[in-house]
């Protein structure tokens, strides 16, 4: 098991490194000049001369070949030296520790909703005798399932900022007041349901419904309660244990999808983190921010797989974590 | 004392009455089997007994635990009695345990749910596993006569006075067969437990229960003991049951014998990856002729189905070669080729060979063949197994399976009638069908490509001793008209007798016996002219002339 897990953690350094190089030329490759850029932000947005910008693109190393570029970015990154901000001047270790945090609990919080709401939902539509109930919770899915994230986003900030006027509708905090708990619990609220509501989570009720329901006829379900088990001992461990495979299998995949969505999140409900510092580095060329972001993700995307396939690991333990099945 | 009184049940499904009345006792301490074909409403009676019905089959009539009436118990106590006063073992074993825990775990939740003081490592230990090997083991882990034990010891764990057995050694081999129910009549004598014992088998019940109850369409028609049932049927039902259980080799001409179709040469299979391997054929030679039907019989992991997949071309053996027919076949394909057989069902017979002319292939070994041309050589290999439906897609109606295969509509229908089922039902999904239906429509699938060689794989193992009988008739006939290789994959001795003309018995990967199938009986185990392997088998096969005992 020491040993499947050092592979994987071996495959995702091979996989992030290979992202940092993709990104490094995409970027290098983009139009634009980020030292005519960096020039024309701090005189005002007059244009400035040529002597100038090839007086930056030097001293900024901006006229070394890429792997020479790209070879010096590794060495500061395994440093943790991302290098500074075109825009602000500041390091941007520091840019990631001030975003990175609130992403992260962004995420984790929707994730959190987005599994305790599947299985909630998908157990209720798999077990209860109730067709209406099955239907309603079906049809809905439905319906939550084929909206974009961004439309959730907007009907949750409708109904409960603007209307029902319960929970504030941006930020972490009220404007000039520390962030505590208390009040970053009501801020979080709206983020967290927009990005778990909005993003495959009819796809994973339902993965929970038919992996559960289909089990309800299983030859070892009818055991257990031919050995007059208790429904609480056979639902847990009988019905929903094997029955969430399938779901624990895509959920791996699917935070990858969640970050992505993270992004756009953020912006809607100016939330702090690197969904919204990246949109602004992409508009501003600065390319050392936009870089560790992509990076960044890229090894949340690739961290939350690796739980993933843990979680169907332990689930289903049939499931072998062999290097030659590994993806 | 009866530990189980069955008055009068009745059980409906939606629409339809499956239980109509019927009566049954089981004393304590005795074996009362259960026997009748599919669909007859043994299961469901079973499964009344414990309240494991599925939605919407209703249960009315009795019965009777002793003093109380379970059906009229609510839930609440109904979940004391289930596993504490009845255990109840299931056909697949594997299968009705949770794959994701162990059998420890098993165990121990049984006892923990009924605030009981059993020992599951005694219970193992009582069903004749080794509790130190098992505890930690899941239910995958374990081999099939292993899961069964296990699910044995799961269901008298707490010492119920009812153990009901449902098919249990169905999938079972019958060495292994034989130990399991050896150990349950042992249990029930010993701790004086009534054994409710569901079974298709007429010659697993005549050889393991005290007391035989015959039933059909939901009723009992004669109870007694076995010798008594067997020995003077008063009913023509069971008449009709003991006659197919008894798997007569009914006066079988021998159809006129080709030249080889297939042959295997020192052929040797290993299977499994880095960290384990296991040889599954160990230096097996056979040859199969045209017209001839070989079984191969052998225990749970004795290399039959790798066998098949070898003799397919599908599973390339590492060592010895598999050679596609004799090498003087070309004389002889012309005259075969205009004979009368599933070719003249229509459908330009050149189709099927596609640009490869499989005749001149013959002799030639399988596997230095181009891809091109093995696949038309497999396309000569019909294909059965034992899960039918398993083998359909499930999405595709009875024609559309049978259309994959290469056969034209008017082919379908003509197959249809040949493995005499109602073109009529081409338009049916397979599931909706008959477990015998849906192993000839596999057998149809397997014709539509004209073979010459039919492979089956424990073709009528889940089928009822009746539905068993007419896919062996069909095969029978198969051979016998269109001069068709045989090979007939079996666990089952009495099965082996009935179809084929040779058995092969198959240990450990290696032929141990290559014997006619009339020279397989107990005198052949009293001669001693058989091998150790091959008189275990025949030692543990019940049979229907009863026991002397």
């Amino acid at each position: 098991m020491v040993l499947v897990l050092a592979r994987r953690a071996a495959a995702a350094v091979v996989v992030v490194a290979a992202l940092s190089a993709l990104c490094f030329a995409l970027l290098d490759a983009a139009p634009g000049d980020p030292a005519a850029n960096i020039l024309e932000a701090r005189s005002g947005g007059r244009p400035p001369s040529a002597s100038a910008v090839a007086d930056l693109r030097r001293s900024m190393g901006l006229d070394d070949p890429l792997p020479v570029r790209y070879g010096r970015w590794v060495g500061g990154a395994l440093h943790g030296d991302f290098g500074t901000s075109y825009k602000t001047g500041r390091p941007v270790s520091e840019v990631l520790a001030d975003t990175v945090p609130w992403t992260l609990l962004l995420t984790c919080a929707a994730v959190l909703i987005s599994v305790l709401g599947a299985v909630a939902v998908g157990l209720a539509a798999a077990l209860t005798r109730r067709a209406w109930l099955r239907r309603g919770i079906e049809t809905t899915l439905f319906v939550v399932g084929g909206m974009p994230g961004f439309v959730v986003a907007l009907l949750l900030l409708w109904v409960f900022s603007a209307w029902l006027g319960w929970l504030p509708s941006g930020g972490v905090s009220e404007p000039d007041q520390p962030v505590t708990v208390g009040v970053l619990l009501p801020h979080l609220v709206l983020p967290a349901l927009a990005l778990a509501f909005g993003h495959h989570f009819g796809a994973y009720a339902r993965l929970v419904e038919t992996g559960v329901g289909r089990l309800r006829t299983a030859p070892h379900v009818d055991n257990a309660r031919s050995r007059g088990l208790p429904g609480r001992v056979v639902v847990p461990r009988h019905l929903l244990r094997p029955g969430l495979v399938p779901f624990a299998a895509r959920l791996g995949v699917g935070v990858g999808g969640l970050v992505a969505g993270a992004y756009a999140t953020e912006l809607i409900f100016s939330w702090p983190g690197i969904g919204r510092q990246a949109i602004l580095a992409a508009q501003g060329q600065d390319y050392p921010v936009l870089t560790a972001i992509v990076l960044i993700t890229g090894v949340i995307v690739v961290v939350a797989n690796l739980l993933g396939d843990l979680a169907v690991a332990w689930l289903d333990p049939r499931v072998k974590l062999e290097p030659g099945h590994a993806h | 004392m009866n530990a189980l009184t069955l008055k009068a049940l009745t059980i409906d499904v939606p629409g339809r009455r499956v239980v109509d009345g019927l009566d049954l006792t089981v004393p304590r301490g005795r074996v009362v089997a259960l026997a009748g074909p599919s669909g007859s409403g043994k299961s469901l009676t079973a499964r009344s007994v414990v309240g494991l019905n599925r939605e919407g089959v209703r249960a009315g009539g009795a019965i009777m635990l002793g003093e109380t009436d379970l059906l009229t118990l609510p839930e609440r106590e109904l979940r004391a009695v289930r596993g504490r006063r009845v255990g109840y073992a299931f056909q697949d074993a594997v299968a009705s345990l949770n794959p994701t825990i162990t059998i420890g775990r098993h165990l121990t939740e049984t006892v923990r749910a009924h605030r009981a003081a059993a020992d599951g490592r005694d219970a193992l230990r009582r069903c004749g596993l080794d509790p130190d090997a098992v505890w930690h083991a899941r239910p995958y882990e374990l081999s099939g006569g292993q899961a069964q034990r296990a699910a044995l010891a799961l269901a008298t764990v707490l010492g119920p006075d009812l153990l009901i057995a449902d098919e249990v050694t169905t999938a079972l081999d019958p060495v292994t067969q034989a130990e399991v129910l050896d150990a349950v009549r042992a249990q029930a004598r010993d701790e004086d437990r009534a054994v409710l014992l569901i079974t298709h088998d007429l010659a697993v019940a005549a050889r393991w229960a005290d007391e035989i109850a015959v039933i059909t369409e939901g009723r009992v028609v004669e109870q007694g003991p076995p010798g008594t049932v067997l020995g003077e049927p008063r009913h023509p039902f069971t008449r009709a049951l003991a006659s197919a259980a008894r798997l007569e080799p009914s006066a079988r001409e021998p159809g006129e014998r080709g030249e080889t179709a297939v042959s295997l040469r020192g052929v040797r299979r290993v299977l499994g990856g880095r960290a384990r391997t296991t040889v599954a054929l160990d230096g097996v030679d056979l040859d199969v002729r045209e017209g001839e039907a070989v079984a191969v019989v052998g225990r749970s992991g004795s290399g039959k189905s790798t066998l098949v997949g070898v003799l397919a071309a599908l599973d390339r053996p590492q060592d010895g070669r598999v050679l596609a027919g004799g090498p003087d076949a070309r004389a002889r394909n012309a005259r075969s080729l205009r004979g009368p057989d599933v070719r003249s069902l229509g459908g330009p017979d050149a189709r099927s060979l596609r640009g490869s002319d499989v005749w001149a292939l013959r002799g030639s070994d399988v596997w230095s063949l181009r891809d091109r041309d093995r696949r038309a050589l497999r396309r000569r290999t019909g294909l059965v197994f034992q899960d039918a439906l398993a083998s359909f897609d499930p999405r595709h109606t009875v024609r559309q399976v049978i259309a994959e295969a290469g056969a034209t509509a008017a082919d379908v229908d003509a197959l249809l009638t040949r493995v005499g089922l109602d073109p009529a039902l081409a338009g049916r999904m397979p599931r909706t069908l008959s477990g015998g239906e849906r192993q000839r429509v596999a057998l149809a699938r397997a014709l539509a490509s004209r073979p010459r060689v039919l492979l089956a794989d424990e073709p009528t193992t889940g089928l009822d001793v009746i539905a068993q009988e007419r896919v062996l008739a069909l095969l029978d006939e198969l051979r016998r008209d269109e001069g068709l290789a045989i090979v007939f994959v079996t666990h089952d001795l009495r099965v082996a007798r009935r179809v084929a003309d040779r058995v092969v018995v198959l240990a450990g990967g290696r032929v141990v016996d290559d014997l006619p199938a009339a020279a397989l009986d107990s005198a052949a185990l009293d001669s001693g002219a058989v091998s150790p392997e091959t008189a275990a088998l025949l030692a543990s096969t019940p049979s229907l002339r009863l026991p002397t005992s």
